[in-house]
């Protein structure tokens, strides 16, 4: 058996060894932080510490932040609630299918909205949005950085532009809360959707941090917790373990993000001494997200191949039911069909090493070698 | 270091057992599973007893493979499927002929497609849950009926590739279906008690006129109703369309007759089948096309156990080779050989190839 090493942190961050430990204190908390007794005040208090940590951490007052089930329910929350029949979003062609959909659906109660089109870097430009604003919209949404290739947009000209034309503004911060800094206030943000597990938090739990001011309907009407903008007891261990996940993110982020480019820099150098021939999708990018095209290697195999090697690693936007349509990423950037599907992604985050990213590039070396090329994909054969 | 064997799981008893036998013999598998069709849009009663729901099928797949500690992944087959099997089955009705898309099925995909992928995964093996054995003789890999005979499936694996036959294991082939439900159980395997799937699994309640319906609605509006023709060609009623027949078939005449009525043939350019009494579908001969050859092809002629369907034993005939096709004679007259249906051609238990029946010839 191979020596297991994981290259996913773009999919999900093993779980924290202290956060592991604040899971299972937090979950010696008997009481609902709704109850008015000994127990519920005391669930309260480390409810309120946890948000009040999290808010700090983001630069936003505490009743701003609202725990979610994770980035999904986050950004769903703020279409859902936000969105007239009649309003305009303009939005990009890289989101994150749990933007994309909702809009898709708000389509049909009458919301319009307008996909923009990233460069060939992979980034989608403030100036590109602007060309798309029209006298309804009443929405900017666009992610922080692309969970596929990493690419970081410029979410502060994207917020000045919109702070320009009066409109709202809103992100999904999933892959970049805990990596790059993020204060909402400086970037103009209305709304920001995270998720826990991407930083080594627990997964099921998120946030939407949604600045005063700002009305929105509750997506999941109920109780009044969450400052009434989110019915349902609140899951107070996974709320707890996300503090602490996001503390400990935030006390290293510096110190990461300059491994995570080493990180980068060894992966790529092995690569290029081994002579493979491959092709970096998206420019600028977060360190920890390696996209790469082997030409001729199908993506889909390249993943079995080393995961028989012992590497975790992902191929476009593959789900788990098994249909692996061509990363809708990497076409917007105006890559081909058969280059997306040539496409795999590498992903590294707080539990990485050098040598690991040394190990996982001489595999892609070993595997292209006893592939050979070209080889063709099943859908295209 | 093991031999890498890439194993087809469809989320059923068979080829979990067929993982497990692999995995005794030494191998290092990595279980697959085909996605092959979009089930939800599949239609149909998709409660009935015989379905087994693909998500769950893909599930305890996955599940088996994880107990076991191999790795399973859900490789996407739809465009092949749709363009190989499914768009090839509805244009077979379409022109008056009964396919049999499992036979296409395991060619294109089981096999061909398979294949490809072992390649890419280091030249490995394949392996399947079909009852069916492989042998060598002379240094040749032959395909063998399975030894349960009841269970046999060699009849729907005479068109892979002969090259493939010798990276193919067949674990199930000396197993009788009690024996592979037995070893399920006894190794707490999640698909042991999975119902055994029936009809074709992407008319999963069986109806494939339902299936036409709705996959070439159009098509079969154009053609419309038609006549129902005894063989004298005196008009006796009429039909919806000669598409929603098959050779063979009793039900769906609506005709009152002193004796039952079965349809004999279909005649698609004038739109009409024509009905006959039971003895008169008796026939002896066939022409046979798309010939596949799991042995050294033969020439002339050669006596052989002929099956004209999947739950037929076998009949003696003779068969004359000429190029791309063959005659086939029985000794013995048949009932209902159906254009469409392969002829799969047996010496003893050794499959040595088959065809689809093109048409029938007059004795």
């Amino acid at each position: 058996m191979n020596e297991q090493v994981y290259c996913d942190y773009a999919a999900t961050a093993p779980l924290r060894p202290e956060v592991q430990a604040a899971l299972a204190e937090a979950g010696r908390l008997e009481g609902n932080p709704s109850s008015i007794h000994w127990a519920g005040q005391t669930a309260k208090v480390h409810l309120e510490r946890a948000r009040s940590s999290v808010a700090a951490a983001l630069g936003v007052e505490p009743r701003e932040i609202i725990f979610t089930s994770g980035g999904t329910e986050a950004n769903n929350t703020v279409f859902a609630g936000l969105l007239q029949p009649g309003d305009h979003v303009v939005t990009s062609a890289i989101e994150h299918p749990c933007v994309q959909r909702p809009l898709e659906r708000l389509a049909k109660w009458g919301v319009t909205f307008s996909t923009v089109a990233p460069d060939a870097t992979g980034a989608v430009q403030a100036g590109d949005l602007e060309q798309a604003l029209r006298p309804e919209t009443r929405l900017i949404s666009l992610m922080a950085v692309n969970n596929e290739t990493g690419v970081i947009n410029d979410l502060a000209a994207a917020g000045e532009m919109a702070a320009q034309h009066n409109i709202l503004f809103h992100t999904d911060a999933v892959q970049a809360l805990g990596k790059i800094p993020l204060n909402a206030a400086q970037l103009g943000l209305h709304f920001l959707a995270a998720s826990a597990h991407k930083i080594g938090g627990p997964k099921g739990m998120g946030l939407l941090l949604a600045r005063s001011g700002t009305p929105f309907m509750p997506l999941l009407a109920g109780g009044s917790q969450e400052n009434s903008h989110r019915g349902g007891t609140e899951n107070l261990a996974g709320i707890i373990g996300f503090a602490k996940a996001l503390e400990l993110a935030l006390a290293e982020q510096e110190e990461l993000h300059k491994r995570q480019a080493a990180i980068r820099k060894t992966f790529l150098a092995t690569l290029d001494r081994n002579r493979v021939h491959y092709r970096l999708n998206g420019a600028g990018a977060y360190p920890g997200i390696i996209n790469i095209q082997l030409p001729g290697i199908g993506g889909q195999a390249m993943v079995m191949n080393m995961d028989a090697e012992g590497f975790a690693i992902s191929y476009g936007s593959s789900c788990a039911s098994g249909t692996a349509e061509p990363s809708h990423v990497l076409l917007a950037m105006g890559l081909t069909e058969q280059a997306a599907a040539e496409s795999i992604r590498f992903s590294f985050g707080y539990g990485s090493s050098e040598a690991q990213a040394e190990g996982a590039a001489a595999a892609v070396s070993r595997v292209v070698a006893r592939m050979g090329q070209p080889a063709a994909e099943p859908a295209v054969s | 270091m093991a031999e890498r064997i890439v194993v087809a799981m469809s989320g059923g008893v068979d080829s979990s057992v067929a993982l497990l036998k692999v995995l005794e013999a030494g191998y290092e598998p990595i279980g697959v599973t085909m996605k092959l069709w979009e089930y939800r849009d599949m239609g149909g009663n998709l409660l009935a007893e015989s379905n087994c729901c693909p998500v769950e099928a893909v599930n305890l797949a996955r599940d088996v493979c994880v107990s076991l500690g191999v790795p399973h992944y859900t490789l996407d087959f739809r465009d092949t499927f749709k363009r190989l099997v499914v768009d090839d089955f509805i244009s077979e009705y379409l022109a008056g002929r009964t396919p049999n898309p499992c036979v296409r099925c395991n060619s294109y995909l089981k096999w061909d497609a398979l294949i490809d992928y072992a390649d890419q995964l280091g030249q490995a093996k394949i392996a399947t849950g079909h009852y069916a054995r492989i042998s060598t003789a002379n240094g040749q890999p032959r395909l063998l009926k399975g030894r349960d005979l009841h269970k046999d499936q060699s009849y729907v694996l005479w068109g892979i590739p002969r090259e493939t036959l010798q990276r193919t294991v067949l674990p199930l082939g000396d197993l009788t279906k009690q024996e592979v439900r037995r070893l399920a159980e006894e190794n707490g395997l999640a698909t042991a008690h999975v119902p055994d799937s029936q009809d074709i699994c992407f008319v999963a309640d069986g109806d494939y006129r339902r299936f036409l319906q709705e996959q070439a609605g159009p098509q079969l509006e154009r053609i419309g109703s038609g006549d129902i023709l005894d063989e004298a060609g005196v008009v006796l009623g009429s039909h919806p369309g000669y598409a929603h027949y098959t050779v063979g078939q009793r039900r769906g005449l609506g005709l009152s007759s002193p004796e039952p009525l079965y349809v004999k043939a279909l005649d698609p350019a004038h739109n009409t089948i024509t009905v006959a009494a039971q003895q008169s579908l008796y026939g002896s001969r066939c022409e046979v096309r798309n010939l596949n050859w799991l042995c050294d092809p033969p020439e002339g002629t050669l006596q052989v156990q002929a099956r004209i369907r999947y739950n037929s034993s076998g009949a003696a005939a003779e068969l004359s080779l000429n190029g791309e096709q063959a005659i086939l004679t029985f000794t013995e007259p048949q009932l209902a050989i159906t254009a469409g249906q392969s002829a799969v051609f047996y010496d003893g238990d050794v499959l040595l190839g088959g065809g689809v029946i093109s048409r029938r010839l007059a004795a």
